[in-house]
């Protein structure tokens, strides 16, 4: 009896995937000008748009610029940005939520936000409209929650490859009726790099499945349901310096044990057959812990 | 100057698949926030009693008074579900910290962290389940859904708290920024007559509001990554 239930389809193997640079800077360093006034111009243009102060704080992977109603991250090691308003992000309110934009309207307000702000989001696509809900319960009394605020999310894709992680997507949020509240914009731009072979769906499987993190499981009680494979691309925090969106499997999981019954996950396996080795002196990657499975 | 303590399990014995990353997650939280670090509990000696009021549930052998209550932020990176913080030893309680054994801020605490799976769920009970464990304590920070064994966001929660953020809106920071948006954080708090916990700041960074030790009104945020 094998302790893993393996996907109902395993995708083709596609031999070979496009890399693609996250970054043109070799470092992030006071001394690197191309990437000094590179970030100058990022800080120009995007202290202008959201019509904030030019000087803000370095915090830790980032200057943060603010006035008395909003706040604007802008990251060093990615070409990311975070607006937010004070007031109406994730604020606990119990207003209407119906003069929020509806599931089909919030992409249509997003869109035109993209054009004003000019956020290049040309590898995005709509992934989910979903709402922030808050509630609030008086002494015993029954709970009463409500809307308050809907998102659009966006998702990125490279060559038709989903990019996976937290370091690549787009959040517009509109609360407060139809009032722009927040723009999350994570993302690096790509450029192509040369063909790189990969490893096939079978060979990620088999490494999954040699994962420490499951040499404890006991076959007699636990099971790991293997529900999909998909190759594409991942992308780190948006804080973190990224040379190369890495090639990986993504491997979508339930492991059920008597005592946890269901744990959903999901595990990146490196798609391309590089040993740590080689994967430093390619300098695909700028953080290590993300060479191998992640 | 805060205190803090945190408890992290990567290794489950069978009870469920190991993880990770959860001692740098919570280690990285504890070595990066402005405090005082009271304890460093890992693995085997992390124990869901350290979170649970003496005396209750069964068995009651709560140990919070010690731990998780004797500082002013807990953190717990591990397993979780609906159930509450799942450990990865059962053999001196069950192994799991569940809300109904919690009783937090009657002792110390004002700010408990479980960053883990599912713990705040919305299932239509999250304030049943989770109601009576605020004693005193300001909030719990968790998640709705699923979450990544993320190595990172307990340093970036702490950068955040650091840098000025308000408590709510460092957690949402630091999920944002470590998770997709599939997942979904939340968070619940307490208030009670003339404190206002919605603009709690770490200790030394602002505002802090007073304990609600006998709360009047709880607020819960659920919102996606």
């Amino acid at each position: 009896m094998s302790l893993f239930n393996l996907p109902p389809q395993i995708p083709a193997h596609v031999p070979a995937i496009q890399a693609f640079r996250a970054t043109t800077f070799k470092t992030l360093a006071h001394r690197d000008e191309p990437f000094q006034r590179a970030l100058a111009a990022r800080i120009e243009r995007s202290t202008k748009l959201f019509g904030l102060p030019k000087e803000g704080s370095h915090e830790n992977g980032r200057t943060v610029f603010r006035d008395a109603a909003s706040r604007l991250h802008v990251y060093y090691g990615s070409d990311s940005l975070w607006w937010a308003h004070d007031k109406l992000t994730n604020f606990e309110t119990q207003a209407d939520a119906a003069g929020l934009p509806g599931e089909k309207d919030a992409p249509l307000h997003a869109a035109r936000e993209f054009d004003r702000l000019s956020l290049d989001a040309a590898a995005a696509t709509l992934a989910s409209v979903n709402y922030a809900e808050f509630a609030v319960q008086k002494g015993n009394e029954k709970p009463q929650s409500f809307r308050t605020a809907v998102h659009a999310n966006y998702r990125f894709e490279l060559d038709k490859l989903p990019v996976f992680g937290p370091g690549a997507k787009i959040k517009v949020t509109f609360a407060g009726g139809a009032q722009l509240a927040q723009v999350i914009y994570f993302w690096r731009k790509p450029s192509s790099g040369e063909s790189m072979k990969t490893i096939s769906p079978e060979e990620a499987l088999n490494q999954f499945q040699r994962d420490p993190a499951f040499f404890r499981l006991n076959e007699s009680e636990a099971v790991i349901d293997i529900h999909s494979i998909r190759l594409g691309y991942f992308a780190l925090p948006p804080a973190e310096f990224q040379r190369y969106y890495i090639p990986v499997y993504a491997i979508d999981a339930t492991t059920k044990t008597r005592e946890l019954p269901r744990y959903d996950f999901r595990r990146y396996v490196c798609a391309v057959p590089l040993s740590n080795d080689q994967v430093k002196r390619m300098d695909v990657v700028a953080n290590p812990t993300a060479c191998r499975m992640f | 100057m805060g205190t803090i303590g945190v408890e992290w399990a990567n290794k489950f014995h069978g009870r469920a698949q190991d993880l990770k990353n959860n001692d740098d997650n919570a280690q990285g939280f504890a070595n990066t926030l402005q405090g005082i670090k009271r304890f460093d509990w890992g693995d085997d000696v992390a124990w869901d009693q350290d979170f649970e009021q003496s005396g209750t549930g069964s068995p009651s052998s709560g140990t919070d008074q010690l731990w998780a209550d004797s500082v002013d932020i807990a953190f717990y990176s591990g397993h979780g579900n609906i159930d509450g913080g799942f450990f990865g030893i059962a053999n001196l309680d069950d192994g799991i910290a569940r809300p109904s054994n919690i009783r937090l801020g009657d002792q110390n605490c004002e700010w408990v962290v479980f960053d883990a799976c599912e713990v705040l769920k919305d299932d239509g009970n999250v304030f049943g389940r989770c109601r009576q464990m605020f004693t005193g304590l300001h909030y719990v920070l968790g998640f709705h859904t699923t979450c990544g064994d993320s190595g990172d966001r307990g340093r970036i929660f702490a950068e955040r708290l650091n840098a000025g953020d308000r408590v709510r809106d460092a957690w949402i920071h630091a999920c944002t920024e470590t998770e997709g948006s599939d997942t979904w954080l939340a968070y619940m708090r307490a208030d009670a007559a003339g404190t206002d916990t919605f603009n709690d700041h770490w200790w030394g960074k602002g505002f802090t509001s007073t304990d609600p030790s006998n709360p009047t009104i709880r607020f819960y945020l659920k919102t996606s990554c």
